[in-house]
């Protein structure tokens, strides 16, 4: 038996130890993050023969409140939704490729804008209706064409999306406007799960609360208490999971429990004291005090996300300029962000997306740290150092700031000290990662010249950096642009790969648009007993996951 | 008949008093020569010397970029000062103006200004202070301002009380009775009469704005980091408790020593101006 | 009797009414717009979706008639539904508001305990370098942060005592712990008056022949010092209402207890006008009928209505 599929390394546990002893007493070790055991690539928790019954607490970051399935772009609403909805197709981690869920097979046209899907018979949603040809057309074309009376906006992988048509009992064929290879792809995402007619009939404020839902995953709301916990229970005759599940059936588990554990320093302590089964966000610096109490360090990888990087705002103030931009993409140390504030288990960003994923070219010598060449792509651009260190130009400084999700543990001490590198080539940074009021108001305003953020792009790149509507870069590329259309009309893989490394280049290397930080890895603290894995999108896969007496 | 005192000429201060008064001056000079007091950059760390607990080299230790956290303290007094100094300031200002509208405009401007001392009262100051950060973005001014209107207030009611006290004295009712006119009379006794009240008020407002701030910058609204600001590093630190307590515990400890003098001393002031 | 409670409800209307012109001019101040945030995500941002979602909750209309619509609605009870969820604001706020009541209710009423122990025991103690010691605390109480106190607290009897459960699981304790962090910054400005009355009452002449007659101390303590300030506390418990929302946003954060606290703090974050206005009217509401039921209980309590102004009772935000 393999457990190869989902790439979760592991940290190998080391001996028990009492936990978090010495909190006020001051005599807890200093911890340099990244120490403690290392990972084993390939291991994982679901070693063992499965435990039927007990129940799984999932301590997650936060809760959500909004479960709108267009909008659950967070993993707080894809962990959620990853275990109570299917999905057409599933991606899988292992080869990068999609394989069957709820469609059995499917085929695509010549030109990439027609995919006919069969629908995997005998599914029902959890309220028994059928989840057929039918059920699936309702759920696309909310997908594809938006709601505008319920305020409910497209998928944005969904381009070109004309309409879905019931063309025989079990077939659904879907047409776009527009070739777009990535279709498929955007099948297996989390914000295409697929709900039953009953809740698409519902309004915004009806689908986006999850006691509404109603799906046919493997399980079902059981009850909440809201901002506190969600509780689903197994569904019994829940057979038809992924085919690249390890169970084929119902879950081992009854019940599964959705909790949050806001404060980033408690996740560690919640599952070393028993109180969470597994906690989702633990920070490098806790690492080692998790692995020195007996607690598993589960990183999950990311293939379905692009890594971390930070985005320049192209008509914004002061990085409008490229020469500027690359100053500024090669002027940090990485290695030693990454030995300060990060950890072993984050690898070094080699291009835009993640090292696991399909396509991914090393692009990291191309911008590999150069201080001098940064300082002098400064200079060129007419910023002269000032009294201050600051560099200068017309009696303007040369500052820029950052907005970013408070949600990651590390990218917010990250730029603390990409801000302490920047300064050594008299760049002022304004560090509002955390301000989650900045970033909404940043992710609207095309001025705001830096974001910083990993994305779900199953739907491919295209939707994340074109013309329409994006809010990463603002910029409209027209060489961009060609590429994305070039590799949506892309028929053969090999053809696929080869606009996909053009596309990685581009963005990072000929418009600088991009700032590769690190591969995106969620790591989770595991209790003992515990045996769980996760999908490519960092989702936790409890219809897999058992826990031990 | 009770004359006020002056600032300058105060009763002899206890053991308690003149620990206080001692500590201020030692943030003055902070505030002044911060490079004094500290060898290390508050902003740049050494990447070799992260989470170091505290010794003699790093009295509070350092922190997670391997910056000495003692001297983020001793730096971060100017912009701490910066921010909690424009709160009291707001605070001062606006509550003065309303509780002198109130006490001595006539009965009407007093009604109305008393509405809206309740109308402030009901509305949560921490909800505006929340609002106004989260709108405008974390920074010393929108922190500032944010957190002054809170302690408008205080300052409305104190001077409302103390100009009412003052003109019942004495000497306002005979330059009264000699003609002065309304801007003569507010600066030359009124305003004078009630600042020792105001000072002493503005004072211990000052720990309280510090604290506001503090919990701000929890909420993830804080002066924008490198800019070290007490109220941000023991906010932050707290994320570091398990493996690292020195980073909010001491700067902590700190910061409550200088909140608790700020009273005394404001108690002082207070009595000192009353007596 | 009657006109007198007119007046003061009519009052109180005009204190509701200035409290929604102040936070509508915040909100129209404001640098961005609610609707661009909520649907400009990482998936885009729409212009045309944008304007119709904004003319639909009537935001491009002029200030003046979107001042008088929305008093309009408030005034009918109508809340309108939450720019981010699209729930109801009545049935976000009501999902979640028996948990702060429950958090805060406990809260005051343990700083009350807190305020009563300290000057109980600030009046018995002989010693003045021991009675210095209490004094003080209330001032050390009012300057600790409750975040920092919160973290302490679980990381001690969630993670090594292990009696008290990270994740609310509705037993007394989870509720009694977080309402005590919370009540110490509360407890602050109410001791502070209770220490100022057995200061007061010391020095009053029927106390120190009381005392010297050998009545029990703590008798003494009941009748005479607690009574005569109970007026005064009072009032005082009027004016903390502020702190308490304060510390329970905080509190609430830290102990990850479900409340008006998370749910102000996403509905700031989102710029989620409807809920915000919301949640600050039916909290102004609260604290102007609280105000109000003190205001007619303080009479009854103490005739001479005490009303203690001054630099005593700086706590604002339960920092």
């Amino acid at each position: 038996m393999s457990f190869h599929r989902v790439r979760t390394r592991l940290a190998a546990t080391a001996g028990a130890a009492a936990l978090l002893a010495g909190v006020l007493a001051g005599c807890a070790a200093p911890a340099a993050s990244g120490g403690g055991a290392d990972a084993g690539a390939g291991a994982s928790t679901l070693s063992g023969t499965p435990v039927e019954g007990g129940s799984l607490v999932f301590a997650d970051i936060e809760l959500q409140t909004d479960f709108q399935v267009q909008k659950a772009f967070n993993y707080t609403q894809s962990n959620v939704f990853r275990n109570i909805a299917d999905r057409l197709t599933a991606f899988d981690p292992e080869t990068g490729e999609v394989v069957p869920w709820i469609a059995s097979e499917w085929t695509v046209n010549e030109d990439n804008t027609e995919f006919a899907f069969t629908i995997r018979p005998g599914v029902t949603f959890s309220d028994g209706t059928p989840l057929d040809a039918a059920a699936v057309k309702a759920n696309l074309d909310q997908l594809g064409l938006g709601d505008d009376a319920k305020k409910i906006v497209k998928n944005r992988d969904f381009i070109g999306y004309v309409s879905s048509e019931v063309t025989a009992e079990d077939t659904v064929v879907v047409r776009l406007s527009e070739p777009n290879a990535d279709f498929l792809k955007a099948t297996a995402a989390a914000t295409a799960s697929l709900l039953s007619p009953a809740t698409l009939a519902l309004d915004y404020a009806g689908q986006a609360d999850i006691s509404k839902i109603v799906a046919s995953g493997p399980f079902v709301f059981e009850s909440q208490v809201p901002d506190q916990e969600l509780v689903f229970t197994k569904r019994d005759d829940y057979a038809w999971p992924s085919s690249i599940s390890t169970n084929e059936g119902a879950a081992h588990l009854d019940e599964v429990v959705f909790r949050a554990i806001p404060e980033v320093g408690l996740r560690v302590g919640a599952v070393a004291s028993g109180q969470a089964d597994v906690s989702r966000g633990v920070q490098p610096s806790d690492e080692a005090s998790a692995t020195a109490s007996g607690i598993e360090l589960a990183v999950a990888e990311a293939p379905e996300l692009t890594a971390n990087w930070a985005a320049f705002r192209g008509g914004a103030p002061v990085v409008s300029d490229q020469n500027v931009r690359r100053a500024l993409q090669i002027g940090f140390d990485r290695e030693a962000l990454k030995s300060t504030v990060l950890s072993e288990r984050y690898p070094l960003s080699g291009s835009v997306l993640n090292r696991s994923a399909p396509g991914f070219v090393d692009l990291s010598d191309e911008f590999a740290y150069d201080a001098e060449e940064a300082e002098r792509l400064l200079d060129e651009a007419g910023w002269t150092v000032g009294s201050d260190g600051i560099r200068e130009k017309d009696g303007q400084r040369l500052r820029v700031s950052i907005a970013a999700s408070p949600r990651s543990v590390v990218i917010k001490p990250a730029f603390e000290f990409i801000e302490s590198e920047w300064r050594k080539i008299g760049v002022e940074l304004t560090n509002n990662a955390g301000d989650s009021a900045i970033l909404a108001t940043a992710l609207g305003d095309p001025a705001y010249p830096i974001i910083g953020s990993r994305q779900f792009y199953l739907g491919g790149l295209g939707p994340l950096f074109s013309a329409a509507g994006n809010t990463n870069t603002y910029v409209s590329d027209d060489e961009l642009n060609a590429l994305f259309a070039t590799e949506r009309a892309a028929t053969e893989p090999s053809e696929r790969e080869a606009v996909l490394a053009d596309i990685q280049e581009r963005l990072v290397l000929g418009t600088n648009l991009l700032v590769p930080l690190w591969d995106e890895v969620q790591v989770h603290a595991v209790g003992k007993g515990v045996h769980i894995s996760f999908d490519g999108g960092t989702a936790p896969l409890l219809q897999e996951a058992w826990v031990e007496d | 008949m009770r004359v006020p005192r002056g600032v300058g000429e105060l009763p002899l201060p206890g053991p308690a008093t003149a620990l206080s008064a001692l500590l201020v001056l030692v943030l003055v000079a902070w505030l002044a020569v911060p490079g004094l007091f500290t060898g290390y950059d508050p902003l740049v760390g050494d990447s070799a010397e992260v989470f170091l607990a505290p010794s003699v080299a790093h009295p509070f230790g350092t922190d997670h970029l391997g910056r000495d956290v003692l001297a983020r303290v001793i730096h971060g007094t100017t912009q701490t000062a910066l921010t909690a100094g424009l709160a009291v300031l707001v605070g001062l200002a606006l509550g003065t103006a309303i509780g002198l509208a109130s006490s001595t405009l006539g009965p009407w401007a007093d009604a109305i200004s008393m509405r809206v001392i309740d109308a402030l009262i009901a509305l949560p100051a921490f909800m505006v202070a929340l609002f106004v950060v989260a709108a405008y973005g974390a920074g010393p001014v929108s922190l500032g301002v944010g957190v002054g209107i809170g302690s408008i207030v205080l300052f409305a009611r104190v001077t409302r009380a103390e100009v009412l006290r003052v003109r019942a004295l004495d000497y306002v009712e005979a330059s009264k009775l000699a003609g002065a006119g309304y801007f003569r009379q507010l600066f030359g006794h009124i305003l004078p009469g009630a600042s020792g009240a105001l000072i002493a008020l503005a004072v211990v407002d000052f720990g309280a704005a510090v604290l506001a701030v503090s919990a701000l910058g929890y909420l993830g609204f804080g002066t924008p980091p490198p800019t070290p600001e007490w109220g941000l590093i023991i906010a932050e630190g707290r994320n570091y408790l398990a493996n690292a307590w020195w980073m909010t515990s001491l700067p902590g400890t700190f910061v409550l020593l200088v909140v608790v003098a700020l009273g005394v001393l404001g108690r002082y002031l207070g009595k000192a101006t009353r007596a | 009797m009657l006109r007198y409670l007119a007046s003061r409800a009519g009052q109180a209307l005009v204190v509701l009414w200035i409290t929604y012109t102040i936070v509508f001019v915040l909100i129209q101040t404001l640098p961005s717009d609610p609707v661009t945030i909520f649907l400009a995500s990482d998936a885009g941002a729409d212009q045309e979706l944008i304007d119709r979602v904004s003319a639909l909750y009537g935001y491009d209309r002029p200030w003046f008639e979107q001042y008088a619509l929305q008093l309009g609605n408030l005034l009918r009870g109508e809340f309108g539904f939450s720019l981010s969820t699209g729930q109801s604001v009545l049935e976000r706020i009501g999902s979640v508001v028996g948990s702060t009541l429950a958090l805060a209710s406990t809260g005051l009423l343990l700083s009350v305990l807190i305020a009563i122990a300290i000057s109980a025991v600030a009046f018995l103690v002989d010693s003045p370098r021991l009675r210095a010691i209490i004094v003080a605390a209330p001032s050390l109480f009012s300057s600790i942060p409750v975040f920092w106190l919160g973290i302490v607290v679980l990381q001690v009897f969630s993670f090594q005592l292990r009696i008290l459960s990270l994740f609310p699981d509705g037993s007394l304790l989870s509720l009694l712990i977080p309402a005590l962090v919370l009540a110490i910054p509360v407890s602050a400005p109410i001791a502070q008056v209770l220490l100022t009355g057995v200061e007061q009452a010391s020095e009053l002449a029927f106390v120190k022949t009381a005392r010297a007659k050998g009545a029990r101390p703590m008798r003494v303590f009941w009748h005479h010092v607690f009574r005569s300030s109970l007026g005064a506390t009072t009032a005082v418990i009027g004016t903390t209402l502020g702190v308490l929302i304060a510390g329970s946003v905080i509190t609430e954060t830290v102990f990850a207890r479900p409340g008006l606290g998370s749910v102000l703090l996403r509905a700031v974050i989102a710029q989620d006008v409807p809920l915000v206005q919301g949640l600050v009217f039916l909290t102004t509401l609260v604290v102007v009928v609280a105000a109000l039921v003190v205001d007619l209980i303080t009479p009854l309590l103490d005739p001479r209505v005490l009303r203690s102004v001054g630099t005593r009772g700086v706590s604002r935000l339960g920092a």
